[in-house]
Parts: structure tokens; sequence; C-alpha cells
């Protein structure tokens, strides 16, 4: 059952403040659920996952463990909404 | 004819050999732009001073023989989820409201390779979800030829301003069909490549499996020239392909003779527009009468692919987007704690549909849900992609409408959300399997509104896709120069 509870627990994993009057937000969530529920139609017995549209042709791209500059410090600030010299500033996290 | 009224390719040929001058392009559209951006809103932003200087370098280097390829001086506009160095980029959002890149999209580095000259951001619905380019910070771009209508999204900026002589060719990208359903809104050719075949190194992420920068352009031709430009390979990019050249150019004078072409029976259902399938079908009975060989078939699985595709699209976006936190860019809303500045910072910066698609994502990824949603999705996903492996064993390339009706008037959109994703239901198999598709103009309805036609070939067959472009468009073009960059009918 897709309701109110459920809709809490994904904002909290979403980080997404929902506002107070939920209604409509329920409503639109579980009309959205309700259509990606349609594949249940579908027979997918013994058929496997498509991860990736490349899977035969790109394996894992991997490249040399060399540090490189791609970008200076400055640049990587640059739009930071709080910095404290060469850091991003942030609310406390523990 | 107006330089207005040239393609890319022409213009850059002009310049090329003196007859124009790139400053002289420039102020052609920028006279267009101030007739008709405010009503269109094509443009998030715009740098015309900056384009300025940048024509007075590019006239240089071409002049020196520095700068010699098919595009070079010619204005360009970007799509505003690709990043720009040093110019601000939205991707249509609260959330990257200020958000100045520190790099170029690896695209947009091979564009201003090939010379390009690029005049700003084009206007989109937020990061890529929505076909209407209604959902945008920048407000609603309205279409070139009915301005009570959407230019169709979410590259609906970018279609717009090639339609509308505000640029002569631009970038967009296509996730679910936001390549080829606005070229189709708006009478231009869309072109979305094989996935893999462009960088999304600085295409801002909304379903990394997915996404593909491409071209949006006035003909067959530009779609060529602007593809071989921005096509490469890129170390920096994990899901790049190292593949072949395109090699497009000797495709567009080779003809269908002997092309298998098949149309997919369910792409016809009562959803389409009557005026567009026999549009489509007009254009299925030119190339027969060209030589190919055209044939309906049934695709399978069809009725299943929008579901698929919200599914997995959501579902990759909810983790794309977990990066908008407020802490290294973009807006911050303070809160009382660490997760409190992230939920009310995502609250505010975020628009109701790209919250939404947050949501149906996090859920089908989550405990309890994921076999049900999400991993049955990237099973039809497979079931999707081997119908179009089968339909290729017999036939060469795919034909049908790009979307089900021509474009909508703007504000049509009801309650329901799922009515407008409905749309998406001929675009979204391509994203899905990976495969090349083109959006081409095919005709128009009683109010004179385009439609375009769409031609699907297997992955890394664009060549065969050009081949029918190019003998279609010569023949369509034969009875109907559309006179793109004028708004009388």
């Amino acid at each position: 059952m897709v309701d109110e509870k459920v809709l809490e627990r994904v904002s909290r994993l979403a980080e997404l403040e929902l506002p107070k009057e939920r209604e409509q937000v329920l409503q639109d969530f579980q009309r959205m659920v309700e259509f990606a529920g349609m594949l249940e139609e579908l027979d997918l017995g013994g058929v496997e996952p498509l991860y990736q549209v490349n899977e035969g042709e790109a394996g894992n791209a991997f490249r040399e463990d060399m540090v490189t500059q791609e970008m200076e410090q400055e640049e990587t600030l640059g739009n930071a909404p709080q910095r404290r010299g060469a850091f991003f500033e942030v609310p406390r996290t523990f | 004819m107006g330089i207005l009224d040239l393609t890319a390719v022409e213009l850059g040929e002009k310049i090329r050999i003196g007859e124009v001058g790139v400053e002289e392009a420039l102020e052609t559209v920028a006279e267009r732009i101030q007739e008709r951006e405010e009503k269109l809103r094509c443009y998030v932003t715009l740098d015309l001073e900056g384009a300025r200087a940048k024509a007075r370098l590019l006239q240089k280097r071409i002049q020196d023989g520095e700068a010699s390829g098919p595009l070079a001086g010619v204005p360009f506009a970007v799509k505003d989820n690709l990043c720009t160095k040093g110019v601000r980029t939205t991707c249509g959002s609260r959330i990257l409201e200020g958000f100045v890149p520190p790099y170029d999209a690896t695209v947009v580095h091979n564009l201003e390779k090939a010379g390009a000259l690029i005049l700003g951001k084009t206007n989109l619905d937020e990061f890529g979800m929505g076909n209407t380019t209604e959902r945008s910070l920048a407000g609603a771009t309205h279409n070139p030829w009915d301005e009570e209508r959407s230019a169709g999204g979410s590259s609906g900026g970018s279609a717009a301003a090639v339609a509308s002589g505000e640029c002569f060719a631009a970038l967009g990208t296509d996730t679910g069909g936001s390549i080829r359903q606005p070229a189709s809104h708006c009478g231009l050719v869309g072109l979305k490549p094989t996935y893999g075949t462009v960088s999304r190194y600085g295409l801002i992420a909304y379903c990394s499996s997915m996404d593909q920068a491409g071209s949006i352009t006035k003909d067959v031709k530009d779609c060529a020239a602007v593809m071989e430009a921005i096509a490469s390979y890129d170390e920096k990019d994990a899901t790049s392909i190292k593949r072949d050249a395109l090699d497009l150019q000797s495709a567009l004078t080779e003809g269908v003779r002997g092309l298998r072409i098949g149309i997919p029976k369910d792409y016809f259902g009562r959803e389409l527009q009557p005026e567009v399938e026999h549009a489509i079908r007009a254009a299925a009975e030119e190339l027969k009468a060209q030589g190919a060989i055209v044939e309906e078939f049934e695709l399978g699985f069809v009725r299943y692919a929008v579901p698929t595709y919200y599914t997995i699209a959501c579902a990759e976006a909810s983790s794309n987007l977990e990066r908008y936190d407020g802490m290294k860019y973009g807006l911050r809303e303070a809160g009382k704690d660490l997760h409190d500045t992230y939920r009310q910072t995502r609250a505010k910066g975020f628009g109701e549909e790209v919250k939404r698609r947050i949501m149906l994502g996090t859920f089908s990824l989550s405990e309890g849900y994921y076999e049900q949603y999400y991993l049955k999705a990237m099973k039809a996903r497979r079931l999707i992609k081997n119908s179009f492996d089968e339909a290729f064993q017999s036939y060469d390339l795919l034909l049908g409408p790009v979307a089900p009706t021509t474009a909508p008037h703007l504000g049509a959109m009801g309650e329901d959300p799922i009515q407008a994703y409905l749309a998406d239901i001929y675009t979204v198999p391509a994203n899905l399997a990976g495969i090349p598709a083109m959006s081409l103009p095919c005709g128009r309805d009683r109010q004179w509104l385009p439609i375009g036609l769409q031609l699907m070939a297997n992955r890394f067959q664009e060549r065969t896709i050009f081949r029918a472009a190019a003998a279609w468009e010569k023949a369509f073009y034969g009875f109907q120069r559309a006179k793109l960059g004028q708004h009388d009918k």
C-alpha cells in the first residue's frame, strides 16, 4: 500500500522536505507508482536485466592511477555557497 | 535569400570565401533576437557582447586559415544543461541559478574547436525532465510557428532558436526524445546518436544510461556537419565508445535503393493524430518510389516502453540529483542542521516535476520495492532492446512518427502527471535500446504546425539514417522549401 508512511520514508531517503499540505503530492506519487506498476503485466521469467546498452562493447573503463591537475583550487571553490580559505564551509556533520 | 535563410553549412561556406563576415552574420542574428526573443524566450543566458568579441577573433583566425572547418564563424546556441566554462549554466533550475561551471563540456569544447560562435544557453525543462519547455526558472519557450504553442521539450529553447533564426544551429540533449520531439514540433532536423558516440562529460546528468547530446539543425547536411564536429571518444566519459568515424558525407547522395525499411504497426495507435499519420505514410510511399523496400511489422512491447523508461530514468535521476545538496555549489537554504539544510535546499531549489521524479526514483530503488519496480524495468528494457535486435535482422531502418501530435498549446498540461509522459511513446524506445534516431520535417497539419518523421537504425548505423534522410529531404524540399526563420505563414 503506497500510503503516507511510504511517502514519508521516501522523502527522508531523498532528503526532500515535503509541504505540510501533502494530499496532492501523495496523489501524484501514487499515480506514478501505479503507472510504473504496468510492468506487472509482462512475463519476465528468465529475462536478464539490461544495465548497460554498451554491455557488449565497453568493458570497465580504467585509467592509470596518476595524479593530474584538472582544475585550479580557486576554480573548484568558485561556486561555494560558503567558504573558508581552501575549504567549503558546511554545517556541522556530527 | 537573406543571411538568416542560409543553413549553417551554407553560411560557413560564404564566410570561408569572404562573401559574408562573421560579425555581419552575428549582427543579423542579433537583430532577429531583438525582434523575437522577448516573446519566444529561447535563451536563459545570452552574451552578445562576448559573442562580438569572439567574432572578431574568429574572423581573423578564418582569414589566417587557422579555423577552416565547415562551421567556422557560424552562430550557435547550446542547451543549458551542457557546461560552458565561465558562462552560467542553470539546467533551468533554481538550485543552479548562479552556477558558473569551471570547465567546458567535451561537446562544447569540440564545437568551439570547429570554430562555431556560441551565443548563449538555451531554455529547457528543468534538468531535462519534461517535453514542453514550460518548467524552467526562465519561464516557457514559445513555438516560433505559433506563439501560443509549445516548442516541445526538453530542448525547446534550442529548437525555437534555430527555427526562428536566433541562431543557425544548436546543441540539444536527448534522454527520452528531448532532441527529436522539439525538432519535430519546430520543423527541424534533430539527431540522437548511438549511445556512447557523443561524450557526456559536462552534460549535467539526468539519466546516465540514456543521456546523449546531439544536434538540432535546419537540414540534414547541417546535421551531418555538426555531428561530425561533436562526436568523439572521450576518456573522461566512462561510457564513451571508441567507434569508427561517422563518415556521413557520402551517405547524403547514396539514395535508398534496396534499403529495407520497416514500419512498426504498433506506432500507429489511437493516440496518433490523423494528419501526422498521413504525412508519415506519405513519406514512406515516397521512399518506396525511390527504390526502398517498405513493409509493416510488429515491433512489440511498445506499450511498455513509457513505464519502463520512467522507472529507469527516475531511478537514475534520483541518484544523479543527490549531488544538489547546497554544499559545494548552487543554492543553499540554511536549515537547523546538516540534514535539514539538505531538505530545505532541495525543497526550495527543485521544481515540482523534478521532485516527483526523484520521489518515484528513490521509491523504486528502495528496500522492499527494488525487485518489483526497478529490477522489473531493467528486465523490460532487455525485452525492448531484443525487439529492436530482432527488427534489425529484417530491416535496415525503421520509420514512424516522432510524437502522437503536433505542438500542443502552452499550459495544456492537466492535473495528471502521466498524461504528458504518454507523448514520449515513440521516442523513448530508442533511448532504452541505445540506438540512433533522427527526426526530420515531413509536412504540416491544418494549423500549419510542423510534423516530424522518425528514422531509427541499429547501433552505429547512423549512416543508414542519413541515406534515407537525405533522400527524403530532397524529395520533400522539391515541392516545399520551408522558409525557416520567417514567421509569416
